[in-house]
Parts: structure tokens; C-alpha cells; sequence
């Protein structure tokens, strides 16, 4: 993945493993984004943009949000702003917690298996009964 | 989709467009996609005053947004495309339309021999019948028992004239029956009543 294609990367179709490698993630991501505190929708929608996190256009994350929501892993309140109209502000449940402290204990492990599997190391034999 | 905000066309033709591709979707669901991009275009303009085009540009494609919302919709959740049955509704609707302006047609000539009360009598249902397909939506499940209660009170008419001698009726008799019988199949309740068939 890379870094410098965060300008562009609106403009970008992104190819078809790129978006379900991005899709898998970005759920855990947007977890991680309201972990320390609680965050509103267009917050959320812009720094995961900047980031270069986002498969598709902003507005794909809301139907995320709204599954989040369903299942309990993130709260909502609405705040007052000083200018402009009421936000709602994301923050995460206890379960959304768990969800994103088991996803980030798996993942340096996942991804350098997978770092691993690209760099071409030869695996671990499982198969040497078999060789002659 | 009415809010507080001076809502410009192109925000307004934007969520229009994200209702239509959401037809799909379960209601609520749809409801709480809207409200969360028209909140989100309320407050990203607040910030932003003036960058509506950017802003709507951002927010992407009304059909990838909707895309992604059906992913993440338990398949058992949606609602079908509009399945044969209401393609066909559609179709006869659109008959009877023609039906009863071939009717107003013969009434205001004079073509037909039966009294004039009767006429328009049995003309009413024909037409409200007819102008439900403008209506035809999924999610609006009161227009099945509208539909039923019109194509009834049609299809009663034609039995009348029938009786009193107008072999011409048969056709709108088949077509009110035919109505019947698709408003009937599951899977167009399902679809107007905006679930599933299960």
C-alpha cells in the first residue's frame, strides 16, 4: 500500500483486491479512530480519508456506522456544536473494545504472515513425508 | 428528507437519488442511511461553508454508498427486486390506464347503451386502479389493500355489464381478475410491504 496516493486516491478506482482488503479492515479501523475519544460522523469520514483507509467514496462509511451501531460495538449521543447543527458523536461500547483489542492483537501476526508468504520465504515443509 | 436547512437542488437530487438505489433496502434502514448522509452534508457544509459540489463529490456515488449498505445487510434482510409478479402488476396497471381511457373516450361519445351512472360507475374503480401504478413503491404496503379493494369493486362492475349485455367487459373482467391474482403472490406483498417473503 502506498503512502503517497492519498491525495489522489478519490479519483482512484481502486482495483478489486485492493477494496476487499481495504473492506476487511475498515471496520477495525474506524474502531480504533474513536478509541481514545468519542468522535462525530464528518470527523471520522475525513480522517479516514486522509489516511488513504477508504475503499470507496465518504459516503461508504456510514452504512458502515449504522452496523456498528446495530451491534453494539459503538454508542451515539448528540452533542451541541458552537457553529453549525448537533453532531452525533461516535464512541466505543465495551464490546467494541473487546472487538477492536482482539483485532489488534491478531494482526501484527497476520500481517507478517502475510509480509511472509510475499517476500517468497520458503514456508515451513508439512508435506516431507511425501518427497522421495 | 426535510430539515431546517435551506436544502439546495443538488444536495436535494443527491439524496434523491440515494432513496431510489436504496429502494432495496429494509425502511429503516434506508431512513438511517438518509438521515446519517444528510447530517453529515448539514455538518461537513457547516465547516465548509460554500464547497457543496466538493462536498457531495466526496461523499461518492449514490450506488456504491447503497452498494455497501446492502453488504453489509444480512441477505435475508433485503428486499427482492421487484420480482415477474410486480413487473407484470405494472404492465396490467398500465392496461387498465389505457382501458379506462378508451372508456372515458366511449362514455363522452356516447358509444355505449347502458345508462350513464352505470357507466361511471364502473368506470371509478377502472381508474383508481389505473393511477396506482404512479404510486407503486416498495415499502408501501396500504397500496395492496387499496389495489385489492379498487380491482374488487372493478371487477364487480364488469360482472354487471356483462349481465346487462356487454360482451365487451370480458377483457377488463380478465385484466381486474389477473390484478388479483399477482397482488396475491408473495412476492409481491413481500415487495410492497418492504421485507422479505420470509
Amino acid at each position: 500500500m502506498h503512502r503517497m496516493e492519498q491525495g489522489g486516491a478519490r479519483d482512484r478506482v481502486p482495483g478489486k483486491a485492493e477494496s476487499q482488503l481495504r473492506k476487511g479492515v475498515l471496520e477495525y479501523c474506524v474502531l480504533a479512530l474513536m478509541r481514545d475519544e468519542p468522535r462525530y460522523g464528518v470527523e471520522l469520514v475525513q480522517t479516514l480519508a486522509a489516511s488513504g483507509a477508504l475503499a470507496a467514496g465518504q459516503g461508504t462509511i456510514y452504512p458502515l456506522l449504522s452496523r456498528l451501531r446495530r451491534d453494539d460495538l459503538v454508542a451515539t449521543t448528540w452533542r451541541e456544536s458552537a457553529s453549525g447543527p448537533p453532531r452525533r458523536y461516535y464512541r466505543l461500547t465495551e464490546s467494541g473494545l473487546a472487538a477492536l483489542e482482539e483485532f489488534s492483537r491478531i494482526w501484527p501476526a497476520f500481517r507478517d504472515a502475510v509480509d511472509g508468504i510475499l517476500r517468497s520465504d520458503p514456508p515451513p515443509s508439512t508435506d516431507s513425508g511425501r518427497n522421495p | 428528507m426535510k430539515s431546517e436547512f435551506a436544502q439546495s437542488t443538488a444536495i436535494e437530487s443527491f439524496l434523491r437519488s440515494v432513496e431510489r438505489e436504496a429502494a432495496v433496502l429494509p425502511a429503516d434502514r434506508r431512513g438511517e442511511l438518509l438521515a446519517d448522509l444528510a447530517e453529515h452534508i448539514h455538518v461537513a457544509l457547516a465547516e465548509r461553508p460554500g464547497q457543496e459540489q466538493a462536498v457531495l463529490a466526496e461523499l461518492g456515488d449514490p450506488r456504491a454508498i447503497v452498494g455497501t449498505a446492502l453488504e453489509s445487510e444480512p441477505a435475508a434482510d433485503r428486499i427482492p427486486d421487484p420480482s415477474g409478479a410486480v413487473k407484470a402488476l405494472r404492465v396490467l396497471l398500465w392496461v387498465s390506464l389505457v382501458i379506462a381511457a378508451i372508456a372515458v373516450v366511449g362514455i363522452a361519445v356516447g358509444n355505449y347503451d347502458l345508462p350513464v351512472y352505470v357507466e361511471v360507475l364502473t368506470l371509478l374503480p377502472v381508474l383508481a386502479t389505473a393511477v396506482h401504478v404512479f404510486f407503486l413503491r416498495p415499502g408501501r404496503a396500504v397500496l395492496r389493500v387499496t389495489l385489492t379493494v379498487t380491482t374488487a369493486l372493478w371487477v364487480a362492475g364488469v360482472l354487471v355489464n356483462l349481465l346487462n349485455g356487454a360482451p365487451g367487459a370480458v377483457i377488463g373482467a380478465l385484466v381486474g381478475v389477473a390484478i388479483l391474482v399477482l397482488l396475491h403472490q408473495r412476492s409481491t406483498r413481500a415487495w410492497l410491504a418492504g421485507t422479505t417473503a420470509a
